[in-house]
């Protein structure tokens, strides 16, 4: 079987995390799919791995995805009622080497 | 390769800031380079083109340093100068922010004509720039996502970068200017 490669990435957000991860987590998958529709969202297939602080957190995508995703959190100025701007601070393919 | 941002106020911005987005450093509006208000101070300065503005020949023949569209009847009327950008060696500023500001079937509009646009201005060998022109931190972005943007413009990936890195030369005047277009 051919497993799928992924992208692991550290983003920052500009306004505090307040939600639980769960809601934070649907919220984003919500954003992602309103701007790449449907299909766009299979390629991207994006999951919240952790929340790191109340700024950070590590999300994982799809390699063929990727470029669409960067895409994606330079356009998301909202989640839910909290009016934020997404910046992508590194990406790595593996997670032992994004946190290092 | 070192990128540069321009960005329209300071608050917020540092170093640290600059580097953590993946930036040599970002230059202010204000203090490093100025926008145009009129015809009369053209020279050397960028011009943000709205369509509420009087047409960009003015500030062409005034020596205007590159010229950044806001809204989609800009990007638009900017194609009919290009000709005239080319004789002027005047550079096209992607302005990241009013795509990332824009909603919905406007942004989708946006995006068809700038990527048009920048077409245009590739085949005609127009300097092109890619900045946020950020107004506040929620536009700023780190130059991975600001190249994301100018692939998504039809840039090759090549092309995003150097029109990041070009920033600080073209808009600014700072630098080495041999590898201009």
């Amino acid at each position: 079987m051919i497993r799928d490669k992924k992208r692991y990435m550290l983003l920052e957000t500009t306004a505090d995390i307040v939600v639980e991860k769960e809601e934070l987590e649907r919220l984003v998958k919500q954003a992602v799919l309103s701007l790449v529709g449907q299909l766009g969202y299979y390629d991207i297939s994006p999951k919240l791995i952790s929340v790191v602080d109340k700024n950070h957190i590590v999300m994982r995508c799809r390699l063929r995805g990727y470029k669409r995703m960067l895409l994606v959190f330079s356009l998301i100025k909202r989640l839910g009622s909290m009016e934020t701007g997404i910046y992508t601070l590194k990406s790595s393919g593996t997670l032992k080497a994004l946190l290092k | 390769m070192d990128y540069y941002d321009l960005v329209r106020t300071s608050t917020g911005m540092d170093e640290s800031l600059a580097k953590r987005l993946g930036f040599k450093s970002i230059f202010v509006e204000g203090k490093d380079f100025y926008f145009s208000r009129d015809p009369g101070t053209a020279n050397g300065n960028v011009m943000l083109y709205s369509s509420q503005k009087e047409g960009a020949g003015p500030y062409l023949k005034n020596g205007i340093r590159a010229i950044a569209p806001q809204d989609l009847e800009s990007v638009k009327e900017l194609q009919k100068y290009v000709r005239d950008m080319v004789d002027y060696g005047t550079a096209f500023v992607i302005d990241a922010s009013i795509i990332e500001m824009a909603y919905g079937t406007y942004r989708a509009l946006l995006m068809g004509k700038m990527a048009e646009c920048t077409e245009l201005m590739i085949k005609r060998n127009v300097n092109i720039c890619l900045a946020t022109l950020a107004k506040s931190s929620i536009e700023n972005l780190a130059a991975v996502q600001l190249i994301a943007i100018g692939e998504a413009l039809g840039l090759e990936e090549d092309e995003a970068r150097k029109a990041v890195s070009s920033n600080k030369h073209i808009v600014v005047g700072k630098g080495n200017s041999s590898d201009k277009r």
